[in-house]
């Protein structure tokens, strides 16, 4: 009897699928990808330099749909060029992000194991982001249901950011370099606003009838933003208004004398139910799909990449992934900004939240 | 008379194999090659920037086969002369002391390997993972759209609209020329012509005097 070897290209595939393809990863922090970066703006004739530590998910990441790059201009590098011209000094932008990371996995596994970054004494600004991987599965459970609908993925989802953004907070305070002037949260746009314009699956208990996603998903994102802002207020951070730079449009669509980005701002000191009302019924005509943002009403910008749900962005990338992050450093883009606005402000998702975010810095450091 | 059996290794013996052994030689004078190119790049003038290197590679906890599932783009330029060859840099195993600890999904990839993000999704979602990267929309869910190109000093009529779109590497694609949102395009004598669902215009309604080409989306860039 004689065995059979397999012929080679048998056996080259076999080796090639091992080369190639990913290990199945159903562990628990086997769905996230650590992609941190530190990138300094270096303002020729200085060698002051100030920390901007940002904490934070794909977003602040800069992921670009990559699994090694992303992008060398998210938000927070934005906000450093702003503050590189502001100060006048070098800005060292440390973003500490996991792409896929939930608000519990931010809070713990970045805010505060990694603590460090924001209490060195260069630090001048922190700043953090969390919750959308919260909505985003809480989404993708609720659209995989069938029968009666079951709402409470997407509640635990809120009162789960809450918590955690409260906590987030409370530790920066508590924990950051007390010679830091800037505490921003960033809140969140809508991905998908426009193809969550769809029936459900599932059957609601009360009216027995399919429900349009978008009318289950708006009103508790709105929660969430109206928190993380409101939280901000009392806690002595600041809020960068995404969802209102995103949906919004830059000049007044809906004749009400408003430019619809301003008025969808949320208004300090206003009550959950005030925001939630305006936002998600009395302005929701208001509201557009970010992959239209209209800056005036015959130019409109694609602020999201391919995915549907992650910003656009421009100056090149770097490596962080899955072969480590990067540490770098290169001239500033742009070295002084026209009433506090570089010309590609509102070009670019990331530019726009970038330049959101700065709208909160302080004239010194 | 019956040609003798011809005598091969036992299945559950292995031993070297010529092709084998060339082809591994080659892989790895290939990706030393790719190394030293990579460290021999310098960066531009004005900018310095240095990724980790691993220290070790240690034995990832599971292989398995995965599909892929690239997106397809449409109307891409032709793609820039690539590296015949270069390495799959090693994946870190070592963390930061100061960092997060817990483990993220490089820990589940093979050492040599640079599974696209397409592939990430669809083999975490083979496992039922919904989650973290399994809850994103894999790239290419809303490509880019293709249009009539609307040059900068193309003066617009009123209805339309001049749109920017970008790529996932951040390059900037060429404006495309759309309808204002609840615009309704009318024949010559006034009639109501149906307008297309994603605003695009096409050539038949593009305005007098635009030069009809269409765009094309810029090739992604090697390593991005």
């Amino acid at each position: 009897m004689t065995t059979r070897i397999p012929a080679l290209p048998d056996r080259l595939r076999v080796a090639l699928s091992a080369l190639v393809l990913l290990g199945a990863a159903a562990q628990a922090g086997a769905n996230t990808l650590t992609q941190n970066v530190s990138w300094t703006i270096d303002r020729p004739g200085t060698s002051t330099k100030y920390r901007l530590v940002a904490y934070g998910d794909s977003i602040y990441a800069g992921y670009n749909t990559s699994i090694t790059t992303a992008a060398k201009y998210s938000a927070p590098t934005v906000d450093a060029e702003y503050l590189s011209a502001l100060w006048g000094a070098d800005i060292e932008s440390v973003r500490r992000a996991k792409s896929g990371a939930v608000a519990s996995d931010v809070y713990t596994n970045k805010i505060v194991a990694e603590k460090s970054y924001m209490q060195d004494s260069s630090t001048r600004v922190v700043t953090f982001e969390m919750c959308g991987n919260d909505g985003l599965q809480a989404r993708t459970a609720f659209k995989g249901q069938g029968g009666t609908c079951d709402y409470s993925g997407m509640d635990n989802a809120v009162n789960t950011c809450k918590q955690y953004v409260a906590a987030a907070m409370d530790f920066i305070n508590a924990n950051a370099y007390a010679g830091v002037k800037v505490k921003v949260i960033s809140n969140l746009h809508y991905p998908g606003y426009a193809a969550d314009n769809v029936q459900s699956s599932c059957k609601d208990a009360t009216t027995q009838a399919t429900v349009n996603l978008q009318d289950i998903f708006l009103p508790r994102l709105a929660k969430m933003n109206y928190w993380m802002c409101e939280y901000a207020r009392e806690k002595g951070f600041t809020c960068a208004d995404n969802f209102a730079q995103f949906m919004g449009a830059d000049y007044d669509s809906n004749g009400d004398g408003i430019v619809d980005s301003v008025g969808l701002q949320w208004v300090p000191g206003e009550s959950e139910t005030s925001y939630v009302t305006r936002t998600t019924t009395t302005l929701r005509s208001t509201i557009r799909d970010a992959n239209t943002h209209f800056v005036s009403a015959s130019t409109s910008y694609d602020y999201l990449q391919s995915d549907d749900t992650h910003p656009t962005y421009t100056g090149g990338t770097v490596t962080a992934g899955l072969f480590g992050g990067t540490t770098g450093s290169g001239a500033p883009r742009y070295t002084s900004f026209t009433g506090g606005k570089s010309p590609i402000w509102n070009q670019y998702g990331h530019e726009r939240m970038g330049w959101n975010v700065s709208t909160s810095n302080t004239a010194a450091p | 008379m019956d040609k003798p059996p011809r005598i091969t290794r036992q299945g559950d013996r292995w031993g070297p194999a010529i092709g084998f052994l060339a082809i591994a030689i080659a892989l790895v004078a290939g990706a030393l090659v790719g190394w030293w190119a990579s460290m021999t790049t310098s960066p531009s003038a004005s900018e310095t920037a240095s990724a980790p290197v691993a220290a070790e590679a240690a034995a990832p906890l599971q292989v398995a086969a995965a599909a892929a599932s690239g997106a397809a783009r449409v109307m891409l330029a032709s793609a820039p002369v690539a590296p015949a060859a270069s390495a799959v840099p090693a994946i870190p195993r070592h963390r930061d002391p100061n960092g997060d600890q817990t483990p993220d999904i490089a820990d589940y990839i093979n050492a040599g390997e640079k599974p696209t993000m397409n592939e990430v999704i669809a083999r975490l979602h083979d496992a039922g993972v919904h989650t973290g990267l399994g809850a994103f929309n894999p790239p290419g869910t809303k490509p880019p759209l293709i249009g009539l190109a609307v040059p900068e000093d193309f003066a617009l009529p009123p209805g339309y609209v001049r749109h920017y779109q970008a790529t996932d590497d951040g390059q900037r694609i060429e404006p495309i020329l759309m309808f204002a949102p609840g615009y309704q395009a009318t024949t010559p004598d006034g009639r109501p012509v149906a307008m297309p669902a994603d605003r695009v215009v096409p050539p038949e309604l593009a305005p007098p005097g635009l030069p009809i080409r269409r765009i094309v989306v810029p090739a992604p860039i090697p390593g991005s």
